[in-house]
């Protein structure tokens, strides 16, 4: 049927099928700033269109529903001002805003927040926070914890209300507090809150995810997953979904071949079993792959599915870790071609082992005068990343096979999915656009094989998105643990022994079991060393067993298990001080790792490689918690009854907490990152780096370390990230390694080409007889300089290089790993507001102080401090994934799986504290997931404070903090 | 308007749309703004969009609301805006834009038991009132009964303004779907009428002329059975108490049913 659709002020006849959505419609119109969450039932927001100036999800609407309305989309409000020859109007205050003030991170939701101000300002020029936060609530975040998009909008609210100038570039509102490390050399671009490379497209909606660039008539994939937890297939017939008109492929376990693989997305020898296949006979999870389908569109797709007649044989479940290891218990993975690494043993569901001894524990517990012992729980949590998975393939020209993917992981993906299709590695080529979060669970190969089989099967190309529910059930998650601390301590505080025994759920497969649960001890574990004889000569334990169960397989999941580790390891700290009457905060530090202190567990731990013990140079933690504790408000509060209640309401009571931690910055003599620098004619630079940014602002911060080096602005590099024909390798974007090990592959880089800069420029000055030797020219402002005030332009050297002159591609390509993963560390602190009749939890204040290193980007760190405090409060509060006696999941969607609002957000604050980490050519450390870490003992701390409820399990949820809360009114 | 396809249709008016609900039709689906639902339309199928039908649109008429079918949450929240407590669950219930989109409708269709603005709209005793067969009957009696391919729809959701109205519930966080919710709506008699969210598959209704037994045991009875993933029956049980509590004594009648307590 033909609609009259009018579009951002245009009037358009559309053709469109009387089902069809206003989301796809409009998305297959153009208006790429329309975005799918997988859910398509208005649960994320980031469909949103304005239909007469209010702002719907388009996905809850048909296309006909909107025929006579005025539809607005991102591309009606303002676009880039420079357009060639052409000028424009340029981008709107909305746009503006969001881009200087550091809103966007992945920008999936962006073009809809905007939108959603952009309907607030039109009724309410001077909105108040609080308005402002009620307009974008309906739009969940996963990267920022709405702080800036907050300021964003107040900003633009001020500038259009009161100067009325477009272009005026508006306010920058103030960088987080930053305690800047002394005697630091001078920088122009790093350090500085340079804006996003990557913004100004987000911000116009452009094409950029990979949903975005999928052709017309791509085939549509869909995946039968299985509704029971364990079971062998007996039998599956594909006849009839075969002969429905639009399937172009149904496979199953019989049409492909056998390949043992993990899906984990790491570097080569996966750390871990193989025992996943693309397709098999046996079913181990609720949510497991049956069959693939691929269709002329997905509604044919799903028909298809619901034709494949499968019989299952049931087969006995394990549904909790403790079960898994009792004799007798059902054997998950009874596959012959089953590939053990290390000690993982399949006959009693082992994923993976871990025995860790440092110093002499046994003694150390001997010498106690008290020993702690208690078991904490943490439970299974989804990334949801707001972008689900997805990618889709298609056989190039040259009968290569080409994979487009939302994936942190792109050179993992091609190495990985090779052996799985039958073809070599120089057949596969795989590109990566931007990425709208992931969050670790893009650290896998959940999709990519999918597409590659059905694109073999039928020639043709294919798509597969994953849905919201696919998310929960079928993609990965943190892994949960049980955890058993025991610690002995010195009457006087000081810590003899610390040991740490885990029992871990890996679910169905065994992606990131070992690696993942020897984080955990690695990174919590090593924080508290001792003190005195103790601190030189530590004495810790970390045993897990990593466990199959019939749930959902866990995986990575940013922070990478050091959250599970810090939730006992904190909440035990707090009870052994309060318990022996300690100062909490005093007594962490005097038992905390110290520069110059080996990292205890590099003595004996690298990830079943061989240890190499590594000094830890830089801990700003002291200085953390000085400027947190005055920052929250510590002294006035702390013992204080006063501040404890609440006047007029005695059953309310407030509490205050906190929780130091660290993490790692990068996995030491395995992470490599590679970039390639080259000069191009006008003096300006490519840099292709095969690093992923999936929100976090790396590219960012590479071009400002390139451009800090080569002496120009962070504009004159051309970020490109990444495609595995074309951009070096990278490890991809986990572990906290891209600032540090990515970077310092773009550094050596940049000084390469700088070198060649100045030979060449040395060459041209003593051609213009003023000779200047290599060593005396300097870089700067887009020039070379000698020391008597000669210059060239880069662009004069580039055309030079290029054109005139010995020609040569002035360029390079470095590549980096590191020996030594130093530690970031943070100070984590929060208040609660306790319902004591309830035992309801409000978090009122997060205060964060980081040691990072230096940091580059002032304002993209801030934001990945404030986005993973809401992941972590979530972690904290209300994030958990349950499932019943048959393994189902309770959570399938962002509304049962709760993830925090604009409007209900705690007062964050952000407080960098720098260090110069030497390892590092700008002294810089990682920030990505340190966030993870201390909110929830934080909380859980402030809960004990409030009213003595000592909760062991989280998320602090209000039954618990009722059962166990002290005080009663 | 102007769509080739006759399976679309927007009556202009009631009178057209309980005509079209007369007609003989294959099946016949409502569309009353955004859905929860999955969009899918056979091929024997009509659409009838409620959006021109005068049916969006919240008033008070002689002591009575009326809120039409096809009226956005949004607009309820604006429309409501007297009855300040009713505000809290419905910004709890969606987002801005999700309100904007979602008619009373397509809620009702979709609301359960831990739905807040379901356990508010209960206890103000609402009356739903249908085409084309005229009847009216409870809310609590609608629910869950009406299919997609209805021929007797839902026109308006009536009810009396309340004389006092009172909400407390209890989630893991301030935005998050309750655990628990408890509504009191006090009608001009003052008669009151208690809804008791987070339990069976439909908040259950407890009102003061029914009961057999004190408010406060009723409420509590009201949980029996309620353990689910999410909360024991004993915490929801003794929550009931506490939360009943506190809605009495925003109203000013906690002295009248503390004893009984």
């Amino acid at each position: 049927m033909k609609l009259n659709l009018q579009i951002n002020g245009q009037p358009q006849v559309v053709e469109a099928a009387l089902g069809e959505r206003l989301m796809d419609v409009l998305r297959r119109l153009g208006y790429l700033g329309v975005k799918s969450g997988g859910c398509k039932k208005g649960e994320c927001g980031a469909c949103i269109v304005l239909m007469d100036g209010k702002p719907v999800n388009s996905c809850m609407f048909l296309a006909v529903q909107a025929v006579g309305h005025a539809l607005t989309t991102i591309e009606g409000l303002g676009s880039a001002a420079n357009q060639g020859w052409k000028q424009t109007e340029g981008l709107s205050p909305l746009q503006r805003a969001f881009i200087e003030n550091g809103s966007i991170q992945c920008g999936y939701c962006t073009s809809a927040m905007i939108l959603a101000a952009k309907a607030l300002l039109e009724r309410n020029p001077d909105p108040s926070e609080e308005e402002v936060r009620t307009a974008l609530s309906g739009i969940l975040c996963r990267c920022t914890a709405y702080v800036k998009p907050v300021e964003a909008v107040l900003q633009a609210a001020a500038e259009m209300r009161s100067a009325k100038q477009p272009g005026t570039g508006g306010h920058l509102p103030e960088t987080p507090k930053l305690i800047p490390v002394d005697d630091l050399p001078s920088t122009q671009v790093v350090g500085k809150s340079a804006i996003k490379v990557d913004a100004a497209k987000l911000a116009q909606g452009k094409a950029a995810f990979t949903a975005d660039f999928v052709q017309l008539g791509t085939l549509v994939a869909r995946v039968l997953r299985s509704p029971v937890a364990h079971a062998r297939i007996v039998a599956i017939n594909t006849e009839k979904a075969k002969a429905l008109p639009g399937v172009a492929a149904v496979l199953t376990w019989k049409d492909l071949p056998r390949v043992a693989y993990s899906t984990a997305g790491q570097s080569d020898p996966i750390p871990g079993p193989l025992d996943s296949f693309s397709l098999d006979n046996k079913v181990r999870f609720i949510g497991d792959r049956v069959a693939f389908v691929a269709a002329e569109s997905a509604e044919i797709a799903e028909e298809a599915l619901n034709l494949i007649e499968v019989e299952y044989e049931e087969l006995p479940a394990v549904l909790d870790a403790r079960d898994a290891i009792r004799p007798g218990a059902p054997v998950i993975h009874d596959e012959e071609d089953y590939v053990n690494f290390a000690d993982s043993d399949p006959s009693v569901n082992l994923a993976a082992k871990i025995r860790i001894d440092i110093g002499n524990v046994e003694k150390g517990f001997a010498e106690a005068d008290r020993i702690f012992e208690r078991e904490y729980v943490t439970s299974k949590v989804q990334q949801a990343h707001i972008e689900p998975h997805v990618a889709f393939s298609y056989w190039d020209p040259d009968d290569r096979l080409v994979i487009v993917t939302s994936t942190q992981v792109p050179f993992h993906v091609r190495r990985m999915v090779a052996p799985l299709v039958k073809l070599p590695v120089k057949r596969i080529r795989v590109i990566k656009p931007r990425i709208g979060g992931g969050f670790g669970n893009k650290q896998e190969v959940l999709i990519e094989d999918v597409v590659a089989h059905l694109t073999i099967a039928t020639g043709k190309p294919v798509v597969y998105e994953m849905s919201r529910e696919e998310e929960f059930i079928a993609s990965r998650s943190r892994h949960p643990m049980r955890v058993k601390m025991r610690t002995g301590v010195k009457l006087d505080g000081t810590i003899t022994a610390n040991e740490m025994i885990i029992l871990s759920d890996t679910g169905a497969y065994g992606s990131h079991a070992l690696t993942v649960t020897g984080n955990t001890g690695q990174k919590s574990m090593a924080l508290y060393v001792g003190d005195g004889e103790y601190r030189k000569a530590p004495n810790i334990r970390f045993y897990a067993d990593i466990v199959y169960t019939n749930r959902p397989p866990s995986g990575a999941y940013r922070g990478y298990g050091v959250p599970q580790g810090y939730w006992p390891v904190d909440r035990h700290m707090e009870t052994i001080a309060r318990e022996l009457g300690l100062d909490p905060l005093a007594f962490r530090l005097k038992n905390a790792l110290r520069a110059g202190e080996f990292q205890p567990f590099s003595t004996s731990w690298n990830e079943g490689r061989e240890p190499r013990p590594e000094v830890v140079h830089t801990v700003g933690l002291e200085e953390c918690v000085r400027e947190g504790r005055a920052a929250i408000g510590w002294d006035e509060k702390f013992g204080n009854p006063a501040w404890h209640e609440v006047p007029g309401k005695p059953h309310l009571r407030r509490g205050i907490g906190a929780a130091l931690v660290m993490q790692g910055t990068a996995i030491p003599y395995l992470d490599m990152g590679g970039a390639s620098l080259k000069l191009n004619d006008d003096g300006s630079f490519n840099l292709l780096v095969g690093a992923t940014d999936l929100g976090t602002g790396s590219d960012t911060i590479l071009a400002q370390m390139a451009a800090e080096v080569l002496g120009v602005k962070e504009d004159d590099i051309i970020v490109y990230s990444s495609d595995t024909d074309f951009t070096p390798f990278d490890k991809g974007a986990y572990a906290s390694s891209t600032t540090y090990i990515s970077g310092t592959a773009v550094i050596k880089a940049a000084q390469q080409v700088a070198e060649k800069i100045k030979t060449r420029a040395s060459a041209m000055f003593a051609e213009s007889g003023k000779p200047v030797p290599v060593e005396q020219i300097v870089l700067a402002e887009g020039k070379v300089h000698g020391p008597a005030g000669q210059s060239f332009s880069l662009a004069e050297i580039a055309l030079n290089s290029l054109h005139h002159t010995d020609q040569e591609q002035i360029m390079a390509v470095a590549s980096h790993v590191s020996p030594s993963s130093p530690p970031p560390f943070a100070a984590q602190f929060a208040t609660v507001l306790v319902d004591l009749q309830t035992g309801q939890v409000t978090v009122e204040d997060l205060v964060m102080a980081v040691d990072a290193g230096v940091i580059i980007n002032p304002r993209t760190a801030s934001g990945q401090i404030e986005g993973g405090m809401a992941q972590a409060l979530g972690y904290g509060v209300c994030e958990e994934m349950v499932y019943d006696e048959r393994g189902r999941a309770r959570e399938k969607d962002l509304v049962d799986y709760h993830i925090f609002r604009a409007d209900e957000m705690p007062r964050m604050q952000t407080i960098f504290i720098e260090t110069y980490e030497k390892s590092h050519p700008f002294g810089a450390k990682a920030v990505a997931e340190i966030p993870m870490n201390g909110v929830a003992p934080a909380v859980g701390n402030a809960v004990l404070d409030a009213c003595g409820a000592d909760i062991l399990d989280n998320p602090i949820t209000p039954e618990k903090a009722w059962r166990a809360r002290k005080i009663k009114v | 308007m102007n769509t080739e396809d006759t399976r679309y249709i927007r009556p202009k008016n009631l009178q057209e749309l309980e005509a079209l609900l007369k007609q003989k039709y294959g099946r016949c689906r409502i569309l009353a703004g955004g859905a929860f639902s999955p969009a899918r339309v056979e091929a024997d199928e009509i659409l009838i969009d409620l959006q021109d039908a005068g049916l969006n649109q919240v008033v008070l008429e002689n002591d009575t609301i009326r809120i039409g079918a096809a009226a956005s949450l949004q607009q309820i929240l604006e429309g409501l805006h007297a009855i300040a407590e009713i505000r809290e669950p419905l910004e709890i219930e969606a987002g801005l834009n999700v309100r904007e989109s979602l008619s009373l409708l397509n809620y009702l269709r979709t609301a359960e038991t831990r739905s807040p603005f379901l356990t508010a709209l209960l206890a103000l005793t609402p009356e739903v009132e249908l085409i084309p067969s005229g009847r009216k009957l409870a809310l609590e009696a609608f629910l869950g009964q009406e299919n997609t391919d209805s021929r007797e729809i839902p026109i308006y959701v009536n009810f009396q303004y309340p004389k006092g109205f009172a909400w407390e519930s209890i989630a893991r966080a301030p935005k998050d779907r309750p655990i628990i919710c408890v509504t009191v709506g006090r009608n001009k008699s003052g008669r009151l009428r208690v809804a008791c969210g987070g339990n069976e598959a439909f908040p259950r209704i407890i009102e003061t002329e029914a009961r057999a037994e004190g408010l406060f045991t009723s409420v509590r009875k009201a949980y029996e059975h309620s353990a689910d993933a999410w909360a024991s029956e004993e915490y929801r049980q003794e929550m009931s108490q506490i939360l009943l509590s506190r809605c009495l004594r925003k109203l000013g009648l906690i002295a009248e049913y503390q004893e009984e307590k």
